[in-house]
This record gives structure tokens, C-alpha cells and sequence, in this order.
């Protein structure tokens, strides 16, 4: 049986040939895929204004390794193939593909060994496996080498100075973050730290303080600017909420006008110094000394600290009264503090009490002057226990509500520092450039040491006098006359007191307010106007207290 | 039986050389037509008909009537016109007078005989027609209940004419189906009009002699018989008829556009049988594609039926297959 040993060995040359060629070919095509496509990234960049960074390079040449692997691997020429090609190539008429199967089968006489033979002699004539053509093209090779070296090339280009920037500030604006973020955290412990108790235990201070605690744990570390900048206006919008309760400031302008009115009698001077003061913890002990004890022989001490109380309750609850019907208007008589009292015992309510919950919650203070004062009359007259138990306690409700106040102020004034601390945080993210967290905060805090900083340029500051110019010729000086000429700004003044507010103007105010408020948070406005508004509504704040 | 190497050897030594010296004598006679001659003798050698179409003049009837001269086989050949029966064909039983008895026998008909040229067949009566399919396909003829076999080696060449085709009934597709080839005889080039012209009109007319017996072309069958053909090759074959169909999903566009019915798996047969004689023609020892792609027009453009569409637009059975055979993977 001849073995044909010859078919064999030219099959495996024109397998390993064939090989060869597919390799070279998809080494060619890879070049030039993977050189079109690193051009046009590295283009990309370049347009863009970055330098191309060296992985992508790295990337782009693994890539084209694995493909090659790959196509090597999917599509390498195995002997069927290779017989195949050399049939169709060398003209073999389907010879070898023949004689491969047959051999394969075992069949090696008659017909079968006279085709081997025949197939033996046609490879033994054929051409050379090694004149199978590559398949270079040495266009495609000169056009995939320039690719790559202009792909190259553009890796050396550096950012633009546009990009550069835009990195820095990136880079700062991270570092500023973490900085800020890290300062309102502690600023918010110190904040719990130096809350009471009781402060702390409130259930509506006890909520907001979770929802603070809650906003300044997600505030994240960015590298954008505007997210940076917004996330710290809506902690700024949580405080202002929190530091602006009308409520509160109703009442505390209530207790001016009734320590006001204590001040001008001899017995309330010192609970009326401490209301003015807005001391409201000092004022509810002031206002426990006055507390009653029954005595029915009714000493003389009794009767003059009975006295008292009933001066200082007849002068709070007048105060009141005529605080409350400044604010809600004269003509509404209704709401005056004795007709509460007496609706009160009665159970009748106005409809404005069951419509308006502030409205109520704002009387409460003004009517538990009233029913002190109603207690203290009608002890004086009954000159009963009963009498005076009652008179204690409301007296120790109004106390109550008196230290509660006093608690509550003392939240806001922390508070008050922490969104000091925020609006200078924001000013160090939108300026401070160069400078650090601390010197930005102790700048802001000391105004005059070096400038005011963003957003507080104002000054009352003036010069009287003139700069002395040298006259070159060239200067015109026009001086106008002071308090002549056109202002934007009118100040209108009115008597202290003789205004009438109503509640159209506190919504009014509430108006301005959220206007004022959508004002800051709009993010085409340069945070150094936004700063100089939002100073101007705390200074407002801070007259109006 | 199997050859051994040798005897394989001898044998397609001795099919070549017989080949060609048949080829030869035909040549002496046949000007050009080298296609029509080689698609002739591979049918005979392995035993199938030829129905061969051309108009009249191209030497139709004298390629068979040479072809038989030279293998000193018996030849019949009958006209085939519109009121030709059946029994002028196969034969009938007649009444006879036997040792004073009267007696049927059998009459036999033209077609007992070697090589039976039916010449314009498509004048005949379908019925007429009818009659050969046994012929054809059994090589034996039953009239009145009794089969009687035909001589061996037997192969009919029928011809017709593409053009007067009044009063003509054209083959139904059983019948197309029975022939191994469809051959298309073309009009010579000039030089050999010019080598017609000087061969047939002077005295001396071309003498054909006996160069081969018909046991001769039973052995050529034989020997191309045991031409091997490669698992892939027959593969491709396969494919190249089923692909004819237009209900199979791999055919082309083509196919499923212009083709009503495929072609039989006998066209599968045929181009096989067809490849090995010419493989062996070709001095191979092995069927190659290429013996299929040069087989496959004439074994198949007779069996396949075209659409509507297809007559329609003119679409030749021809451009069908060759377009089947360019889309075989």
C-alpha cells in the first residue's frame, strides 16, 4: 500500500502557507482598522481640547491583538480546507479532496489507488505551495503605518489651556467641597451639642434637627461646581425655614410690646427688662416668684404680692390686647383678649380660629395673659384657694409657654450661626480663590480686614472729603449736589407704632420672600448677587426682631 | 465486479482508446458538433436516450444513423407523424396460419433493434408517444399481456423540431423525464459549413466503418461504473438537483420565481452516471465538480417546468441551472 507520502507533505505546505497568508492579512487589516479608529478618537480629543490618554493607545493595540487571535483562531485553514484551496488553485479537478476522503476510508485499490497515483503525479507537477500569494498589499500596509504614526503623534498633544482650567477648577471645586462639607458637619455637632435637653426632645425642633442632621449627611463630594453649589442652597432653603417662623416671631414682637408696657410700671420693670431683653427663660422665673400661696388670715406680704401680680397681669394681658389688635386689625373685636377668655369658658369659637391654626396658636400667649389676669381678679375677689390655685396656674402655663419660646430662640440662634457658617461656606465655593476654608470664614467674619468679601460690599462708611487731583488738562470734574439727584433707593419712614398691619401684609411678605428666595436659588445668577440679596432679607429680619 | 489496479487500468485504457476511435469514425462523417457527438456516446455508454432538438438540416438523423454504422448495431428509425399508431411502433399480433391452424403472432415493431432513431417525435399522438415510455425506461415492450425484451444494447435518439410546431403534441414531462439528455444541436460556424460543403458534395462520400460492437459500449458502462466519487462532490451534485425545486428554502431567487417543478432525482442519476464517463473521458479517475457543471444543463433542462412567470419573461431552463450551480456553496 503506498502511502503518498508526497500529497501529504504538500498539503500541510499549502496549510502552513495558507496560515501564514490569513495571519499577514489580518495583521494588514487590523492595522489599518485599528489605525483609522485610534485617528478618529485621538481626533475627537484633540477637537475637544484634551490630550489623548496613553490607554486608549494601549487599548487599541490589545484590541487589534485579540482580534487577530481571534480571526486566527475562527478562521486558520486546517487540511480539508487546504485540500480544498489546493484543488481549486493548482488546478487539481478536485483531486486531493478525492484522494483525502478515499484514503480516509481506506480505499486504496482499482479506481482508488490508480486517482492516488493520478493525484501524485498532478501535485508532483504542480507549483510550489510556497508561490500561494500572501495577500499583502503594500498600499494598504503604507496607508495602515501612516495611521498609526498620525494616531501616535496626536498622543503628544497636551490639553488645552481651556481644559486645563476646567480641570483645575474641578480639582478645586472637589477639595472645596470636602472641605465645606466636612466644616458644616462639625459646625452641625457643635450646633446639637449646645442644644438642651429639652431643646433637644421637642418633637417638631427634634424632626427638624433630623431632617438637618439627614441633609448634611448626604451632602456628596463633587467635582461639578452647580451640583456643589445647589445642594448647599437647599440646605440653605431647610434653614431659612426652620430660622423664619412667623409664629415665633409674632409672639416675641408680642412680649416686646408687653415688656414694653411692664417697664412702665414699678412692679413688672424687671419681668419687662427681661421680655425687652428677650430673655425668656429669666422672665418665666421672674414670673414664678410671683407665685401665690392661700393664706386665708391674708398677710400682708400675700396681699401686696397679689397686687402685684394683678398689676403686672392687667398690664400684659392691656399689651397684649392691644398687640394682638394691631395685628389682626381694630374693627375685629372679637378677637380681643377678654372676649377669647370669656368665648373660651363659653366653648364658642370664632370661625377664624378654626380656620387659621397660626391664628389660634398666636392668640394662645395673648389669651393665657388674659385668663391670668381673669384668674387674679377673681381671686382677689373670692379671696378663695380655689382661686388661687387657678391663678398659679395659669400663671406657671404662661411661664411654660414663656421658656418653651425662650428654648426655641435659643435653637434658632444656633441655627442662625450654622446658616452664617453655610452662607460663608458658599461664599469660599463661589470665591476664595487661593484662599483656605478658614481664612475665607475668618475674612467673612471680620469684614474690615482686607474688604468685606462677596456679596458685602456695603459700607456706611463715607469720605468727606475730596481726593486731591493734579490737573493734567484732561480731567473733567462735575460734583452734583448731596441728596439732589435721582436715587433708586427711597427710604420711607413712618412714626414707630402708628402703623396698621393686617395679615395681608404678612402674606405679602411671604410673597417677597419666596420671591426673594427663587431669586438666590436660580442658577443664572452669580452667587456674589445672590449673597448681597440674601444679606439684605437677614438685615431686614434683623430690624424687623 | 470490482476491478483490481491493473485491471482497472486496462479497463479505462480500453474505454478512452474505444471512445475515441468511435469518436473518430463519427468525426469522419460529423462536421463540428464535437458536444452534441461526446453528449451522445456518454448517454449510449450508459444506456439512456437523447432527445435531440434542432432545426432541420443540422445533421441530426445522420449523427445517429453514423453513430449506429459504427458500432454495427441494428437501426430502426421511424417518422413520427400525427396518424401513427401505437402498434406501427411496438408491434402487433397478427393472424397467421400455423400447422392449419390459425394462430396470433407476435409482429414486431421498430423498436426491436439497437439504436431507434424517433425522429420528430412531437408529431405523434400522445398515445403514440406513450408507447416507447416502456421502451425507454424498460427496455422490454408487453403487448396482448406478453413482455417481450428488447435487445441490449438499446438506446433511443429522438429528435424535434423547435420551429413548425403546429399539429404538434409536445412530450409530456413523464416522458421528457425518461430521457438522459435534451441536447440543442446549433448551426455550424462557417469553416464548418465550409468542411460540410466539402465532404458532402464531391464523389467520394466518407466511408464509415464498424469500429466497435455494442457488447463495447456495455463494457464502457461497466468500467464507468466503478469511477469513485468523493462524499462532498456527490454532496454538491445533490444539491445542484434539489436546489432546482422551489418549495426547498436554499434555492436561489430564481428558482423560486420561475420554477413550477424541479427536476427528479433520475436528473441526479443521470448527471452521476454522465460525470464518471466524462471523468474517465477527462483521464481522471475521480468524479470532480467540474464533470457535474458540465453535465447538469443537459441531464436537467428537460425536466424542469417552468411558472408562468417564467414563460412569461422568456427564462431559458438553461440560465435556471447555471444560475443554481453558481450559488451552491
Amino acid at each position: 500500500m503506498k502511502q503518498h507520502e508526497n500529497i501529504k507533505h504538500f498539503l500541510h505546505s499549502v496549510r502552513d502557507r495558507l496560515n501564514k497568508a490569513l495571519l499577514f492579512r489580518t495583521v494588514q487589516w487590523s492595522f489599518l482598522g485599528t489605525g483609522i479608529a485610534l485617528l478618529l478618537i485621538a481626533s475627537v480629543f484633540i477637537i475637544f481640547g484634551r490630550a489623548v490618554p496613553t490607554w486608549i493607545y494601549f487599548t487599541g493595540l490589545l484590541c487589534t491583538a485579540v482580534a487577530i487571535l481571534a480571526v486566527w483562531a475562527i478562521k486558520r485553514f486546517d487540511l480539508a480546507g487546504a485540500c480544498h484551496f489546493a484543488d481549486n488553485f493548482f488546478d487539481l479537478h478536485d483531486g486531493v479532496v478525492s484522494f483525502t476522503k478515499f484514503e480516509s476510508q481506506g480505499r486504496d485499490s482499482g479506481f482508488y489507488e490508480l486517482q492516488a497515483d493520478q493525484v501524485e503525479d498532478c501535485v508532483n507537477h504542480s507549483d510550489n505551495p510556497a508561490h500561494i500569494p500572501l495577500g499583502l498589499s503594500r498600499r494598504v500596509c503604507t496607508i495602515a503605518l501612516a495611521l498609526m504614526i498620525a494616531a501616535l503623534s496626536m498622543g503628544f498633544i497636551d490639553d488645552s489651556d481651556a481644559v486645563k482650567e476646567r480641570r483645575l477648577q474641578e480639582e478645586l471645586t472637589l477639595s472645596k467641597t470636602e472641605q465645606v462639607n466636612a466644616e458644616l458637619r462639625k459646625e452641625l455637632e457643635d450646633v446639637l451639642k449646645g442644644l438642651e435637653k429639652e431643646q433637644a426632645e421637642d418633637p417638631d425642633a427634634k424632626k427638624q434637627l433630623n431632617d438637618l442632621k439627614r441633609m448634611v449627611k448626604e451632602l456628596k463630594i463633587t467635582e461639578d461646581q452647580k451640583k456643589a453649589l445647589s445642594q448647599y442652597a437647599k440646605l440653605e432653603r431647610e434653614l431659612h425655614k426652620m430660622l423664619n417662623s412667623a409664629q415665633q416671631r409674632k409672639d416675641e414682637l408680642l412680649l416686646d410690646r408687653v415688656g414694653e408696657k411692664l417697664k412702665s410700671i414699678r412692679d413688672g420693670r424687671q419681668l419687662g427688662n427681661k421680655l425687652s431683653k428677650k430673655d425668656y427663660k429669666a422672665a418665666a422665673e421672674e414670673l414664678k416668684k410671683l407665685k401665690l400661696k392661700f393664706d386665708k388670715k391674708g398677710s400682708k406680704e400675700e396681699k401686696k404680692k397679689l397686687a402685684k401680680l394683678k398689676n403686672i397681669s392687667q398690664q400684659m394681658a392691656a399689651a397684649a390686647e392691644s398687640s394682638l389688635s394691631k395685628m389682626s386689625g381694630k374693627n375685629n373685636e372679637s378677637q380681643s383678649p377678654d372676649n377669647i377668655s370669656k368665648m373660651s369658658k363659653s366653648g364658642k369659637c370664632t370661625p377664624q380660629e378654626s380656620s387659621s391654626e397660626k391664628s389660634d396658636s398666636q392668640k394662645s400667649l395673648a389669651q393665657k395673659m388674659a385668663e391670668l389676669k381673669e384668674a387674679t381678679e377673681n381671686y382677689k375677689k373670692s379671696q378663695c384657694e380655689m382661686g388661687s390655685e387657678e391663678a398659679n396656674a395659669k400663671m406657671g402655663k404662661l411661664g411654660d409657654a414663656l421658656s418653651k419660646l425662650g428654648s426655641k430662640r435659643l435653637m434658632q440662634m444656633k441655627m442662625k450661626s450654622l446658616s452664617k457658617k453655610l452662607g460663608q461656606c458658599q461664599g469660599f465655593m463661589t470665591g476664595g480663590k487661593g484662599k483656605s476654608l478658614a481664612a475665607c470664614i475668618s475674612q467673612m467674619e471680620s469684614p474690615d480686614a482686607g474688604g468685606k468679601g462677596i456679596g458685602m460690599g456695603t459700607s456706611n462708611k463715607t469720605s468727606s472729603e475730596k481726593t486731591p487731583d493734579n490737573d493734567n488738562g484732561n480731567i473733567t470734574s462735575i460734583e452734583g449736589i448731596k441728596g439732589d439727584g435721582p436715587s433708586e433707593v427711597t427710604t420711607e419712614e413712618a412714626n414707630s407704632g402708628t402703623g396698621s398691619a393686617s395679615n395681608a401684609a404678612a402674606r405679602r411678605q411671604l410673597q417677597y420672600r419666596k420671591q426673594a428666595e427663587a431669586y438666590i436659588q436660580r442658577q443664572d445668577v452669580p452667587s456674589e448677587v445672590k449673597q448681597g440679596v440674601k444679606h439684605y432679607f437677614e438685615n431686614i429680619h434683623q430690624t424687623e426682631n | 465486479m470490482e476491478f483490481n489496479t491493473q485491471e482497472a487500468q486496462a479497463a479505462a485504457a480500453q474505454f478512452r482508446e474505444t471512445f475515441n476511435r468511435i469518436k473518430s469514425e463519427i468525426q469522419k462523417f460529423m462536421v463540428g458538433q464535437e458536444d452534441i457527438i461526446d453528449h451522445v456516446m456518454i448517454s449510449a455508454i450508459c444506456g439512456g436516450n437523447v432527445l435531440l432538438e434542432g432545426v432541420p438540416g443540422l445533421g441530426k438523423t445522420a449523427l445517429v444513423h453514423t453513430f449506429a454504422q459504427t458500432l454495427s448495431l441494428k437501426f430502426s428509425r421511424i417518422q413520427f407523424t400525427p396518424d401513427l399508431l401505437p402498434a406501427d411502433v411496438v408491434g402487433t399480433n397478427i393472424l397467421i396460419e400455423k400447422g392449419g391452424e390459425k394462430v396470433f403472432q407476435f409482429q414486431r415493431g421498430p423498436v426491436f433493434c439497437n439504436i431507434l432513431l424517433a425522429d420528430e417525435i412531437n408529431r405523434a399522438t400522445p398515445k403514440t408517444q406513450s408507447a416507447l415510455l416502456e421502451t425507454m425506461q424498460e427496455r422490454a415492450v408487453t403487448v396482448a399481456g406478453t413482455t417481450y425484451p428488447l435487445d441490449k444494447p438499446f438506446f433511443l435518439m429522438a429528435t424535434q423540431n423547435p420551429i413548425e410546431q403546429d399539429g404538434t403534441y409536445p412530450l409530456p414531462e413523464a416522458q421528457l423525464d425518461r430521457f438522459f439528455f435534451k441536447l440543442y444541436v446549433k448551426l455550424p460556424n462557417h469553416e464548418e459549413f465550409s468542411e460540410i460543403l466539402y465532404r458532402t458534395s464531391g464523389l467520394i462520400q466518407p466511408q464509415i466503418n464498424q469500429v466497435a460492437k455494442g457488447e463495447d459500449i456495455l463494457d464502457m458502462g461497466k468500467t464507468s461504473c466503478q469511477i469513485p466519487i468523493e462524499e462532498s462532490i456527490q454532496d454538491y451534485l445533490i444539491k445542484a438537483v434539489r436546489n432546482t425545486h422551489p418549495e426547498n428554502n436554499e434555492s436561489p431567487e430564481m428558482v423560486k420565481k420561475y420554477v413550477r417543478n424541479g427536476a427528479s432525482p433520475r436528473a441526479a442519476q443521470t448527471i452521476l452516471a454522465g460525470s464518471r464517463v466524462r471523468a474517465l473521458l477527462k483521464g481522471r479517475y475521480h468524479v470532480a465538480r467540474e464533470d457535474i457543471n458540465a453535465l447538469a444543463v443537459p441531464a436537467m433542462r428537460h425536466r424542469l417546468v417552468l411558472s408562468f412567470e417564467g414563460e412569461a419573461d422568456g427564462i431559458s431552463p438553461d440560465q435556471i441551472i447555471e444560475d443554481v450551480l453558481s450559488k451552491i456553496n
